[in-house]
């Protein structure tokens, strides 16, 4: 049993307890009223602790979702129990539609987007007065139970079974995805993460939970008040929601129940309750950035990933190893064709053309701003291309972007270190595989994926966010997760810059073994000793334009070569 | 036939205006607060708040001046105490805070709370009455436009075209562009960042208090107002990017043209809704790439 | 003579991350030292870290003056003038703003007309000057990048890759305005560039960095070539990676 489901069923003998001791009582009723404040914030945690959003408007889908509640039962004579679940799924529908909505908005404008929707809505509560009823809200609705006993242990099953449903969505396959996509979106989508897709679900999720909490505090209460859709309503989600542990599913409930019975304490024997409520939860948010529960959020450990592979010994992949006949070679491989690229005023790519058969693997070098990495991010769908056609196993890539081509199985490697940092390697491993790229033949236990994570710093490194290693580590981790999930055309940008002896000992095998099953691959890199280790010819580039194709015993012996390289001699160092 | 089509084109561009004046006055400042530090000003709508209560209290105090010249006193002092007050809330809660986007966003929205809550304290939730620099109304076509609306119009005439100016011209303009554009390019060239910044907000603050100062006797004045001058900032940032001053007055008149529509067609209550939503459309199909990875 | 930039036991963080340990350099008036090591070696964060871009510890004096913990405005009051990598310029301001607040801490008229004065010796800027930076090619942008640092009037000029993506004709540009601050025996640059070719060309003494440390000095006198510097910084990481093996054993 995982951590956070420890902490639900703790949470649901507590619950219980609770209805035994002082059935039917204060206690109860404000217990009861916390439980749905509960759902809210685990409505907040299930989209934002993954995507690290900051939802300013999570009381829109409480308030759409309550009011409809409300009107159903009392305007149509809905039975309540209808009205609850219409009002989860409005409040799916509401949050499938705000993700729509913003699938280009990220971070700030996210935010903004939320609030602006939240206060369009709630000031529109009041200008529908007549419809809406105005700051009183709707009124005689009829509640799910007639006692208060039944009241009370319908809020509480219900943030029980709520809780385990988004623990259960955050240990999830698009749970861990979306996680990934938080923290870094650009490798993630590198893997093959469809975001938008991923967004959709996370938030229709998120919405549904608001939804039905909202719907529920209505037909519990047997009102619905203009008050529940109000940004008080909303940042109180949030600093609920962070001061809990930022963005920690047990965090959020332990503080929801704190924070709550702090309230019932205020209520009515102080004045300004609800300032000096608001403004100690400010100062739990300020006073400790990482929440009440610090920490790391585990529910992505040990989702998908296999156990870490413990034995077997690095193989010393010296040479290019034999292709074995993994490849299916009768697909076509890569073919570009006129490949231009200009920014600014430059030509980055003057018209390059190659091919390269699947099995194969070729190295390219050139002085700098030949284009080298613009040709491997052309390639991965980084950059977009001016002209030419880019095909890979007979299909056009040119109209795909990064990730659906990662989905065909053509990634690329990151110059600069990159990684999702709060993240285990073993994690990585995890969303590599879970991203889905295609590729043939699943990884075993890989020996050379052993002498990678030995080369990272060995088991106990594993279990360490990756952002607190070296960022030498980082880039054995995308060489690791290539492993992990091999593509069928890796571009491998410098893979060994920043390297020291046995790193590159490692990542090299490693690229060698993925060589060995079948992995089409191109590789740019300075050292040239490293790089005519890994393929079996050698692409020079200079000034946009491929200037020489030779093997690599050949290219330092080409004029054309020597003489792009200025002095007759290869400059090697960058 | 024409000419009933005629009025009814002026009505809708004097309505128009008279909208899109006031959102511009609003939004100008906190955009460009946006643009300076990405720093995302919630307090921004608790700025226009307070000046339209500062103009309240201060119609209260004993001036020497009568009618016209005094609110316009009222206004301006509401408009330089906002002003001042958006400069204390830099240097004391702001800068803390700038890098660290969740306690920045958290503190401003809870200012807004509390001045709400203050304000409501002070003077309960009924309205507010503040009376204009220029009383009374005047009817294009079947619309009646209040005078006050159109000094604001005419304000803008002037302000917007100074501003820019200012923002062209002078020292601080031209710092306030460079750390829009490039904010280590700026510390290359000597600008510190963080001095800016606290006059960035300074400004927008008072322009924000001005806009809260005039706009009072044209609004209900109650404490949840300043949810009316964020959101419109907001849409008005969302719809207009955080480029230019351009693109921020372009934007505010097109939200007051959207809207002054919408009213026409589906009523004052979801108009607002609309807007907004038509403001995250126009961002969102805007062609932009989301994932570049610098060559 | 004190030397005229001069750092004992550098250490520059980039946010959390050490990135630069215990530099020692001493550079006088009148040379261009280059700075040479592979891509994440530390050179463009010791070129930064001078400048006061990063927060910095050990010793950095200009002049004989101290400048530890000082900020990015005091060092180029001192002297210290940064042409930052990707040369950070304010893309949507004409050519001519830029170069004017290049001198933004000087008064207003005498910034205006050493702006001038750089546009009267590169006509190519009075052509452009009323165009916005953002829409000229690579080199014409490289090109004022390096003229807007020159505006502070600087004693230290660090320039970072200045010839990053430039057609050849752009590299004698820079390099003659390299040569023309050093020339008087004033100024001093210091050079990052890939273009080893380039850099060689106008370097008095070379320092190769490698995982943040310094690897290994040549002077003139060295003949120093781009396989020499190779040279120096393989032999370097033997050494490294012989006592790295030790301490994962």
């Amino acid at each position: 049993m995982s951590r956070p489901e420890r902490v639900v069923l703790g949470l649901a003998v507590a619950l219980a307890a609770v209805g035994v001791i002082a059935p039917a009582s204060f206690l109860t009723d404000l217990v009861g009223a916390a439980c749905v404040t509960g759902i809210f914030v685990l409505s907040w945690i299930v989209f934002c602790g993954p995507t690290r959003e900051l939802s300013f408007g999570h009381s829109l889908f409480v308030g759409v979702s309550g009011y409809l509640g409300g009107l159903l039962q009392v305007r149509l004579a809905w039975n309540p129990w209808a009205a609850l679940l219409a009002g989860g799924l409005a409040g799916a529908a509401l949050g499938a539609g705000v993700a729509s909505l913003t699938f280009r908005h990220r971070g700030l404008y996210f935010s903004m987007v939320t609030m602006a929707l939240q206060l369009a809505f709630y000031r529109s509560l009041f200008l529908a007065s007549s419809w809406l009823g105005g700051e009183e809200g709707i009124i005689g609705v009829r509640a799910l139970a007639g006692s208060r006993m039944a009241l009370y242990a319908i809020s509480a099953t219900a943030l029980v079974v709520l809780s385990v449903a988004a623990s259960r969505f955050l240990q999830s396959r698009t749970g861990l995805l979306l996680g990934a996509t938080g923290q870094d979106e650009s490798l993630a989508r590198s893997l093959g993460a469809d975001v938008p897709r991923l967004r959709l679900r996370g938030l229709a999720l998120s919405g549904a939970l608001a939804g039905l909490g909202g719907a529920l505090a209505v037909l519990t209460q047997g009102q619905a008040s203009a008050e529940l859709a109000s940004d008080l309503v909303s940042v109180r989600i949030l600093l609920l929601a962070i001061a809990g542990g930022l963005w920690s599913l047990p965090g959020g409930l332990v503080s929801t129940f704190a924070f709550q019975s702090l309230q019932a304490l205020l209520f009515g024997r102080v004045r300004y309750d609800a300032l000096i409520y608001t403004g100690l939860l400010l100062g739990v948010v300020l006073i400790f950035p990482r929440g009440l529960v610090p920490g790391r959020p585990r529910w992505m450990k040990r989702v998908l990933s296999p156990p870490l592979p413990r034995e077997g010994k690095g193989q010393e992949g010296e040479t290019r190893g034999a292709v074995e006949a993994a490849a299916p070679r009768h697909v076509e491989g890569l073919a570009l064709r006129g490949i231009e690229v200009r920014f600014g005023g430059v030509q980055a790519l003057a018209g390059v053309s190659f091919e390269l058969p699947r099995g194969e693997a070729v190295g390219v070098i050139g002085p700098n701003g030949a284009g080298k990495t613009t040709l491997l991010n052309v390639i991965a769908g980084h950059r977009r291309h001016d002209a030419g056609e880019i095909r890979w196993g007979g299909r056009s890539l040119g109209k795909l972007e990064a990730a659906a081509r990662a989905r065909l199985g053509v990634r690329k490697t990151h110059q600069q270190v990159i990684s999702f940092p709060e993240l285990t390697l073993e994690e990585h491993l995890a969303v590599a595989r879970a991203a889905g790229s295609k590729g043939f033949g699943a990884a075993a236990a890989d020996p050379e994926l052993a002498q990678l994570l030995e080369a990272c710093g060995g088991e106990a490194a594993a279990l360490v966010p990756l952002g607190e290693l070296p960022p030498a580590a980082a880039r054995m981790a995308e060489v690791a997760m290539a492993l992990a999930a091999p593509p069928e055309l890796l571009l491998v940008d410098e893979p060994f810059a920043a390297l020291s002896g046995r790193e590159v000992d490692a990542v090299c095998a490693a690229l060698l073994a993925l060589q060995r099953r079948g992995v089409t691959m191109i590789v740019v890199e300075h050292r040239l000793h490293e790089l005519f280790r890994l393929v079996s010819e050698v692409v020079v580039m200079d000034q946009g334009r491929v200037i020489a194709r030779r093997p690599p015993e050949e290219v330092l012996r080409d004029p054309a070569v020597l003489a792009a390289y200025g002095v007759g001699e290869e400059k090697e160092s960058a | 036939m024409i000419s009933q089509l005629l009025t009814y084109c002026t009505e809708l561009l004097v309505l128009t205006l008279a909208r899109g004046s006031l959102y511009a006055l609003i939004a100008v400042g906190f955009a460009l607060v946006f643009g300076a530090g990405r720093v995302l000003n919630l307090f921004h709508g608790g700025f226009f708040l307070l000046g339209s209560y500062l103009a309240f209290f201060y119609s209260g105090m004993a001036l020497p001046l009568q009618d016209a010249p005094r609110m316009a006193m009222v206004t301006l002092l509401a408009a330089a105490t906002v002003g001042g007050i958006g400069f204390v809330y830099f240097w004391a809660f702001l800068r803390r805070y700038v890098g660290r986007q969740i306690q920045l966003m958290v503190v401003g929205v809870v200012a807004n709370l509390v001045t709400a809550q203050g304000f409501s304290a002070w003077y309960g939730t009924q309205a507010a009455y503040v009376a204009p620099i220029v009383p009374g109304t005047i009817q294009v076509g079947s619309a009646q436009v209040l005078r006050q609306q159109i000094l604001i119009v005419c304000l803008a005439i002037v302000l917007f075209p100074a501003l820019g100016w200012l923002l062209r011209h002078t020292r601080m303009g031209r710092a306030i562009q460079a750390v829009a554009q490039d904010a280590r390019g700026a510390r290359l060239v000597g600008i510190r960042p963080e001095a800016v910044l606290g006059t960035t907000v300074a400004l927008a603050a008072m322009l924000a208090g001005l806009a809260g100062a005039l706009a009072a006797p044209v609004l209900v004045v109650s404490p949840s107002l300043w949810t009316f001058a964020l959101l419109k900032s907001f849409t008005i940032v969302i719809l207009g990017g955080i480029g230019s001053l351009r693109g921020t007055l372009i934007a505010s008149y097109a939200l007051g043209a959207v809207e002054v529509v919408g009213i026409s067609l589906v009523g004052e209550a979801w108009a607002e809704l609309i807007a907004v939503v038509i403001a995250v459309v126009a961002l969102a199909l805007r062609p932009r790439g989301v994932v570049n990875e610098q060559a | 003579m004190a030397p005229l930039l001069e750092l004992r036991d550098f250490h520059v963080r980039r946010g959390s991350t050490p990135v630069v340990h215990g530099l020692s350099l001493a550079i006088e008036a009148g040379e261009v030292l280059v700075l040479a090591g592979r891509n994440g070696a530390g050179k463009t964060s010791l070129l930064e870290g001078i400048a006061g871009l990063h927060s910095t510890q050990g010793e950095l004096r200009c002049a004989g003056r101290d400048l530890a913990g000082t900020s990015a405005r005091q060092r180029l009051r001192a002297g210290i003038a940064l042409c930052a990598e990707g040369r950070s310029l304010f893309s949507e301001m004409t050519v001519r703003d830029n170069l004017v607040l290049g001198g933004y801490l000087w008064r207003r008229a005498e910034a205006e007309r050493r702006a001038q004065s750089f546009m009267t010796r590169f006509s190519l800027l009075a052509q452009r000057q009323a165009q916005k930076a953002g829409s000229m090619s690579g080199g014409e942008q490289q090109l004022l990048a390096v003229c807007r640092a020159l505006m502070s009037n600087p004693r230290v000029l660090l320039l970072d890759e200045p010839t990053a993506g430039l057609a050849p004709r752009w590299r004698e540009d820079i390099a003659g305005l390299v040569r023309s601050l050093v020339e008087p025996g004033e100024a001093a640059v210091v050079l990052v560039d890939d273009n080893l070719e380039f850099a060689l060309g106008l370097a008095d003494r070379i320092v190769g960095l490698s995982g943040g440390r310094e690897a290994f000095r040549l002077s003139r006198a060295d003949r120093p070539t781009p396989a020499s510097i190779l040279a120096g910084l393989l032999e370097f990481e033997q050494r490294a990676s012989a006592v790295n093996g030790r301490v994962h054993v």
